[in-house]
């Protein structure tokens, strides 16, 4: 077993809750709710609609919902996101496709 | 096993899915998914893996827990150290010595399967009292026996064998040794 990794394909479609510890990858289509103690990132083919509670969130996919960091969202170049965002660091690069609000939780 | 190409989703050993899930991909299963999982193709449920839910699958090996009912399009194994509480519905089941199993099993092709020629094979028994094919002659002259012997090989009764010649398991399936050399020549 390589480092704990888990890779959701392309084809996968989950519609529920998915909880872990472990680094997670969505290249496919997520509906419900997502519980990460680690990073989570969703590809270029990953789309998920749904409430994510994570340490670091990446996004080159799709993401509709509400996340809250721990660390850090960081919506790149290509990918896309509509919700709020709650995180003491928000990285959102050139290009990025974004919607809602944000929170850094400025004291 | 993940970077480009990804045909097979691994679920770690510290993810839960609760819900639903979909697939036309292999699924290797080492968390727990108390998902209801529709596949078109494999799954694996692999010894850290725990299924808590039902399962339309095209086909699964089971090697850790499942509780939760199985349809499969081919073929269902439980291995050696899987465990399963649930019925079972696939064309071929494999249940593994070992294995753990409470639940019904149905073969959609129960009729079929009847009619299926059992393959002639030679039993562990049969393996077990002849072992290999021994040439007693072989040593002498260096040449294999040739062919016309197999008759009487297989003519004997298996009780009365003589212990220098071991009889193969199944008439007509002796190892054919291709001969490699003539009859040696007397040189002097």
């Amino acid at each position: 077993m390589e480092s704990e990794k888990t890779v959701l394909g392309p084809t996968l479609e989950i519609q529920g809750e998915i909880e872990g510890e472990e680094d997670l990858v969505i290249q496919g289509k997520i509906q419900g709710k997502i519980i990460s103690k680690k990073n989570l990132t969703v590809d270029g083919s990953g789309k998920v609609e749904a409430s994510v509670h994570t340490a670091t969130l990446d996004v080159s996919g799709v993401v509709i919902g509400n996340v809250e960091a721990t660390d850090k969202v960081e919506v790149k170049r290509e990918g896309k996101m509509v919700g709020d965002i709650k995180a003491p660091r928000v990285i959102i690069a050139d290009g990025a496709k974004f919607k809602g609000n944000i929170e850094m939780g400025v004291d | 096993m993940a970077e480009e190409k990804v045909t097979t989703t691994i679920i770690g050993p510290t993810i839960v899915i609760k819900g639903k899930l979909k697939s036309d991909e292999d699924l290797v299963v080492r968390g727990r998914v108390e998902a209801e999982i529709t596949s078109t193709k494999a799954v694996l449920l692999e010894n850290s893996g725990i299924i808590k839910a039902n399962a339309q699958v095209h086909s699964a090996r089971i090697s850790g827990a499942i509780v939760g009912n199985i349809t499969a399009e081919a073929r269902v194994e439980i291995a050696p150290d899987g465990r399963m509480v649930g019925d079972l519905n696939a064309p071929l089941i494999v249940i593994n010595d070992g294995a753990a199993f409470r639940g019904r099993i149905d073969m959609p092709n129960f009729e079929e399967a009847r009619t299926v020629e059992p393959k002639l094979e030679p039993t562990p028994e049969s393996l077990l009292d002849s072992g290999p094919p021994v040439f007693a002659d072989e040593s002498q002259d260096g040449i294999a026996p040739i062919l016309e012997d197999a008759p009487a090989f297989a003519a004997a009764a298996p009780g009365e064998v003589d212990s220098a010649i071991v009889f193969p398991p199944i008439a007509g399936d002796e190892p054919v040794r291709p001969e490699k050399h003539g009859k040696r020549k007397r040189l002097y």
